[in-house]
């Protein structure tokens, strides 16, 4: 047990100085929306951080260093994306340092005093566009803090049982889902955590009953086919199963998937429930009796939380009762731990701010290689056994603790290489331009001999809610040398979309679709993320391009703005 | 574990050159990149830092734990993917912005790499009975001055003198002589840097028309065979190599005054080692570095001389050797040999010993003299380009000296403490030498004193057109030995304040010189790149609260009346409480940007540099342009033609004030003008200004204002074909309190 206090005054003292420091240069900038941005970024650092201090050891040599950073940071990188991302990264890297050198201390899992900062310093990660509103609305409320300790309640349960071990990896497979912890995930966390909790006399076991009854309650006032989900998982997920148990689960599901409405395809369906494979490769591959008595159920429940629950958090039961039956050590544990770290590193960066992606869990997936399809569960599980394979091989030569953790990041690493796209041969918009009615037509004549296979167009619409999704508002041409030109239309709701897309009163305009951001930025003055959004084209194959045109339709309303942010092409 | 033999760091090494070189031809980074060069070289800068850490493992040096060193190759892996995908993120702007961000990330896993290996070596410095300090001391700052030589000379392209130096040593390279004339004519200085360079003013010209350098050739001697096969990266490795040198040299002569403490003596290596001004210039080329490393040579062997009693012909040589050297770097450091010589001795004792004084003394002079007369013989002028009179100049009052020498010290732009604000602690270092240990103080004091008495006074007191303390790096290393004893014991409250904060300023300031080496030049106009960087982003002056010796202000003596008292009692007074005197610390120096942003726009404004980057305005330029010789000699100012103006952001304090404006009036070719001041877009009065060339005040009194918008200076024209062009220097405002008239009609 270590014997230095957690969130110590010290501790407090150096985040509230970061924080003060951050809020007097936002008084202080003359550029409004700086100082907005600015503003925003003082309150997140100093919510993460102050998590990242009930979670560190006085010294704590990263809390410091992460304080120094972000004042640092703040002060003299210029407000944008880039100090955004800086911010992000340099926060996810000291929740992750603090959690990190905390477990180093032995810790066995039994504290809450771990658990309520790290779900909560993860909550305002994944969460962090929802600082921006009124901290006391009861929404944000219950958002950045009864979730996540409920959240913490559940995993601090499941470690008093289970082992530190299996609650962090349940914690990281429900953290990337959504992202976050949502109602969803924290209510399947909950049904599993008290499920497994160990009953000592007939009034825990009545209360944990009547706990389970009330959450089945409120996870159907949720969604109605989320408590059958809850339900079934905790079948299986606590005690040695016979065969009547199997039974009760493969009856229970089928059931449900007839009497209860789909709200995916089949096909759909199927493959969300391979995501579960691809979230805990391990389980499959470990061999114990535990994963071959609980994968079959996992993959009929996930099967059926896809089909029938529209929530990705719906999944987090299943991959919670799966996670269960990873054994505590082994090869495949250390690469399973590696492996979740990393999409729960990725998934986090890419959910805050100025990310704030909507599928970052995609998006990480897609940045190792994995893109979707059975193909990339296959690949998955194929780069397990084969790293473990080459592990246990190097093991057997010369023992090395870290061994295989070392062979999977650097498995990871290799993986990120090959997606990294080629080199951008163009930026064609140094600065962001405006087309309107007035100035409808952009075009740029390119390098001779440059050859083109792809364009990428960075861009976000103004006053565009009148019009439908779908509706073109701008035609990219591409002149080749060979005479031919590739079109392409820019779509509302699909290659680009409204700026002000957050925005309460566009957003709940019926019909109104925005394509997953790019960026996000605060507008100064203004109590909402602003968006641009990427549309990538492919040619059908490469050409040497010459002429590349960008013309605003002349059929679209005058006040309908377009806004090219950037005009790149890829070779 | 026991019986395990480390990898043989000649073995690592090269597999980290094999990897180099593949690298060089595999990256997907063109040659514009400024991350390439960087990541070729990184491959071999790991594989040395595991050497090093083997080296100090199997030394009984604590290994950094597994999961820490797992963490740090993530870590890179992470930077490295980030290098290579950076383009397709679509951050728009300025892109040096995000690659200065991505070089920060490397910076702070080099500084973790280092300050573990520092920690595993601390035991080499406790291991008695050694005669000098192992050769890993040398290898350490080595490895990271080459780690962060790729980025930094590719930010910043030789400038000062050293593209000067780089010329010589091509000449001497390629040509075998000093006449640099075809090398001008062609074009020789773009295989160093983008520029054709030319020749400084008052060059030496030879009797033939030869065009010769006014810096010696020693140096560039040196550099020329590395430079023939490397280029100006053989030559800056070769800088490299000394300036880690000269780290080394400092332990040796702690060694030689048995200032030797372990973690005294290991914090004051990483403060001058890796801290400004010498990580600065450990990749340029500048004559002080191997001028500091002779001086430090010198004086261990002086020392030993001393301590050991051993005053033979081989220990004479050791000694005479580096003195006489000296001269032949630059002729200035003659001071620094002829103190050495007097300190050689003083503890040589003896009169055989004394009579090798005299021969050394008088070979000293004979160097000198030989300097002075090939000067005169080849170049007419036995100092090559300064004269008489300039030596003159330094007859100079006390004032003079104090701000030139404060300067060295405070000034925000050029001083030490502003580049690494840990140095403050000489201050109490000094006053602890002269209780425990007089002689350090004295015999450093005694070397270097006469040499900054030199160069204090001079208009250029701080180096021309260079990085900071350029004049006191010769100083730096005795800086350090001060430090020594100081820093071993840190207990106390007050010290733990002082540190934290120090170190925590440091250790900023310190990443952002490496990412932006073009901050760590500045002209001499009284403020610095960051400050200016500060002004815009407040739209305040935040440079008059910093000590400026070249435009000397309020702040030039407030500075060390406050912090030198301030320093000592905090060291001394409070004995308790290390711990939040820590955190305290940490505290203070994470607000003091606050602080900054605060007393600049809190507290009204009363003194204007119209020349300041804060201030708008809508034409004109800055005066005198910005790469005139010899700045300071220039009132600096802004030019302002008719219909222009400049845009003044105030705090007002009071509701009436008094307005002085200092302007040199336009000639009376251009004809007369009209100064019309406004308060945003109000008109509040309008002032005559003659045609006749002067400078002149012009008073405004009792002008009402209402607290809205800038303070505005236009020029007009008086006349339809007058074209006046006023020089505005500076603005005084007088606050007082009272309400505003409703604003009348221009008089």
């Amino acid at each position: 047990m270590n014997s230095h206090a957690r969130f110590s005054p010290a501790s407090v003292a150096v985040v509230l100085a970061a924080g003060a420091s951050l809020l007097l240069l936002a008084a202080a900038q003359a550029d409004p929306q700086a100082a907005a941005e600015t503003r925003y970024l003082a309150f997140w650092s100093t919510a993460v951080l102050l998590c990242a201090a009930g979670l560190s050891r006085q010294p704590s040599f990263e809390l410091a260093g992460g304080a120094l950073l972000l004042v640092l940071g703040g002060w003299v990188v210029p407000a944008g994306p880039v100090r955004a991302a800086t911010f992000g990264l340099l926060l996810t890297a000291s929740l992750g340092l603090a959690i990190f050198r905390r477990l180093a201390d032995h810790y066995d899992g039994t504290d809450s005093g771990f658990w309520v900062p790290a779900a909560l310093g993860a909550q305002l990660l994944a969460r962090s566009d929802q600082l921006l509103a009124n901290p006391m609305e009861p929404k944000t409320l219950f958002g950045l803090v009864v979730l996540p300790l409920a959240a913490a309640w559940s995993l601090g349960l499941v470690g008093r049982n289970r082992g530190v071990g299996a609650a962090l990896l349940i914690a990281g497979v429900s953290l990337v889902l959504v992202p976050g912890w949502s109602v969803a995930v924290v209510l399947s966390l909950l049904g599993v955590a008290l499920r497994v909790a160990s009953p000592s006399g007939a009034a825990r076991s009545w209360i944990r009953f009547v706990a389970l009854v009330l959450l089945v309650i409120v996870a159907g006032f949720w969604h109605p086919s989320l408590p059958v989900v809850v339900l079934l998982t905790t079948l299986f997920v606590a005690s040695p199963q016979d065969w009547k148990g199997n039974a009760a689960v493969v009856l229970g599901t089928v059931l449900a998937l007839v009497l209860l409405p789909g709200v995916r395809s089949w096909e759909e369906s199927l493959l969300a429930a391979g995501l579960i494979l691809v979230l805990l490769p391990a389980a499959p591959l470990v061999g114990s009796d535990d994963s071959r008595r609980v994968m079959p159920a996992a993959l009929l429940v996930a099967f059926l939380a896809a089909r029938t629950v529209p929530l990705p958090g719906a999944l987090a039961a299943p991959l919670a009762a799966l996670a269960l039956c990873i054994p505590r050590q082994g090869t495949y544990v250390t690469l399973q731990r590696i492996w979740t770290g990393a999409l729960v590193t990725g998934a986090l960066l890419l959910a805050a701010y100025p990310w704030l992606r909507t599928g970052p869990l995609t998006d990480t997936l897609r940045l190792f290689g994995v893109g979707g399809g059975w193909s990339s569960v296959l690949g998955v599980l194929i780069g397990f056994l084969v790293i473990a394979w080459l592990a246990e091989m190097a093991q057997a030569l010369k023992r090395r603790a870290l061994l295989p953790a070392a062979l999977a990041l650097g498995a990871l690493a290799v993986a990120t290489l090959l997606q990294l796209p080629s080199s951008s041969a163009y930026s064609l918009a140094g600065t962001p331009f405006v087309m309107t009615s007035e100035q409808h037509e952009v075009v740029r004549d390119l390098e001779p001999e440059l050859p083109v296979g792809s364009v990428v167009i960075d861009s976000y619409l103004e006053n565009s809610t009148s019009l439908a999704t779908g509706t073109p508002v701008a035609e990219v041409t591409l002149d080749t040398e060979d005479g031919n030109h590739q079109r392409w239309l820019l779509r509302v709701g699909i290659e680009s979309g409204e700026w002000a897309a957050r925005r309460e009163d566009v957003a709940s305009l019926e019909g109104f679709q925005a394509p997953p951001p790019w960026l996000t930025w605060l507008p100064g003055g203004s109590e909402i993320f602003a968006q641009r959004y990427r549309a990538r084209w492919n040619l059908p194959e490469p050409a040497t391009a010459t002429r590349i045109t960008i013309a605003r339709r002349p059929e679209l309303p005058p006040e309908v703005g377009i806004a090219i942010f950037r005009l790149e092409i890829w070779q | 574990m026991i019986g395990e033999r480390a990898p043989s760091p000649v073995g690592v090494l090269a597999v980290g050159l094999v990897v180099s070189a593949v690298a060089r031809f595999a990256l997907p980074l063109g040659p514009e990149d400024p991350f390439r060069s960087t990541l070729i070289a990184l491959p071999l800068i790991v594989a040395a830092f595991v050497a090093l850490g083997n080296w100090a493992k199997a030394r009984g040096g604590r290994s950094t734990p597994p999961r820490t060193a797992l963490l740090e190759w993530t870590s890179l892996a992470f930077f490295l993917l980030l290098v290579l995908a950076r383009k397709s993120l679509g951050f728009l702007g300025d892109p040096t912005v995000f690659d200065g961000v991505i070089a920060a990330g490397f910076i702070l896993l080099l500084g973790h790499r280092t300050a573990r290996i520092l920690m595993a070596l601390r035991p080499a410095l406790e291991q008695g009975g050694q005669k000098k300090p192992s050769i890993v001391f040398f290898y350490l700052p080595f490895v990271v001055y080459l780690a962060i030589l790729p980025w930094s000379s590719f930010r910043h392209a030789p400038d000062g003198d050293e593209p000067h130096y780089l010329l010589l040593t091509h000449s001497l390279a390629y040509d075998l002589e000093t006449d640099l004339a075809n090398n001008y004519v062609q074009g020789d200085s773009l295989a160093f840097m983008g520029r054709n360079l030319e020749a400084q003013l008052g060059d030496p010209v030879g009797p033939n028309g030869e065009q010769y350098s006014r810096h010696n050739v020693l140096l560039p001697l040196v550099l020329a065979p590395a430079y023939r096969l490397a280029g100006l990266a053989g030559a800056l490795v070769v800088m490299v190599a000394l300036t880690a040198a000269l780290v080394w040299a400092t332990l040796y002569l702690a060694m030689a005054y048995r200032l030797w403490d372990p973690v005294g003596t290991l914090s004051a290596y990483a403060i001058l080692a890796f801290t400004a001004p010498l990580l600065l210039y450990s990749y340029q080329v500048w004559v002080e570095v191997p001028a500091a490393l002779l001086t430090v040579i010198a004086l261990a062997h002086i020392r030993q001389m001393a301590d050991e009693e051993a005053r033979g012909w081989t220990t004479w040589a050791r000694i005479g050797l580096p003195i006489l050297v000296l001269p032949l770097l630059k002729i200035r450091f003659v001071l620094l040999a002829g103190s050495l010589v007097a300190l050689a001795s003083w503890y040589a004792g003896g009169r055989r010993a004394r009579r090798r004084t005299a021969m050394l003394l008088a070979s000293l002079g004979a160097v000198t003299i030989s300097i002075l007369l090939f000067n005169r013989i080849f170049f007419q002028n036995p100092l090559k380009y300064h004269d008489i009179d300039g030596l003159r100049a330094y007859v100079q009052s006390p004032v003079i000296y104090l701000q030139g020498f404060l300067g060295l010290f405070y000034d925000c732009a050029f001083g030490l403490f502003a580049y690494a604000p840990i140095w403050l602690l000489v201050v109490p270092a000094a006053l602890l030498l002269m209780r425990r240990h007089t002689r350090v103080l004295i015999d450093s004091l005694f070397v270097v004193v006469p040499y900054l008495l030199l160069v204090a006074p001079r208009g250029e007191w701080f180096g021309g057109w260079s990085p900071p303390f350029r004049y006191g790096i010769v100083a730096l290393p005795f800086l350090a030995l001060w430090l020594i004893p100081l820093l071993s014991d840190r207990s106390r409250g007050g010290r733990r304040f002082l540190i934290a904060g120090l170190a925590a300023a440091t250790v900023a300031l310190t990443i952002v010189w490496i990412v932006e080496p073009g901050w760590t030049y500045n002209l001499a106009h009284g403020r610095s790149h960051l400050l200016d960087f500060l002004s815009s982003a407040l739209k305040a002056d935040t440079a008059r609260l910093f000590p400026s010796s070249t435009r000397p202000r309020l702040a030039t003596w407030i500075w060390p009346l406050l912090t030198v008292p301030a320093v000592f009692l905090l060291w001394w007074a409070p004995k308790r409480g290390a711990r939040t005197g820590a955190v305290l610390g940490l505290c203070s120096a994470l607000l003091v940007p606050a602080l900054i942003a605060f007393g600049a726009q809190q507290r009204h404004t009363s003194v204007v540099e119209l020349e300041d980057p804060w201030i708008k305005p809508t034409g004109g330029e800055v005066y005198p342009e910005l790469w005139v010789v010899y700045r300071p000699r220039y009132r600096g100012g802004w030019t302002l033609p008719a219909e222009e103006s400049v845009s003044i952001p105030v705090v007002p304090g009071g509701g009436r004030l008094d307005l002085i404006v200092e302007l040199q009036e336009p000639t009376a070719l251009m004809g007369p003008a009209v100064l019309e001041i406004r308060a945003g877009d109000q008109n509040l009065t309008r002032r005559p200004i003659q045609a006749e060339g002067r400078w002149r005040r012009i008073l405004v009194a009792d002008l009402p204002w209402d607290g809205d918008g800038p303070l505005v200076l236009t020029i007009r024209r008086s006349s339809r074909v007058a074209e006046p062009l006023v020089l505005l220097d500076r603005a005084w405002l007088e606050w007082r309190e009272g309400a505003s008239p409703s604003p009348t009609t221009i008089p």
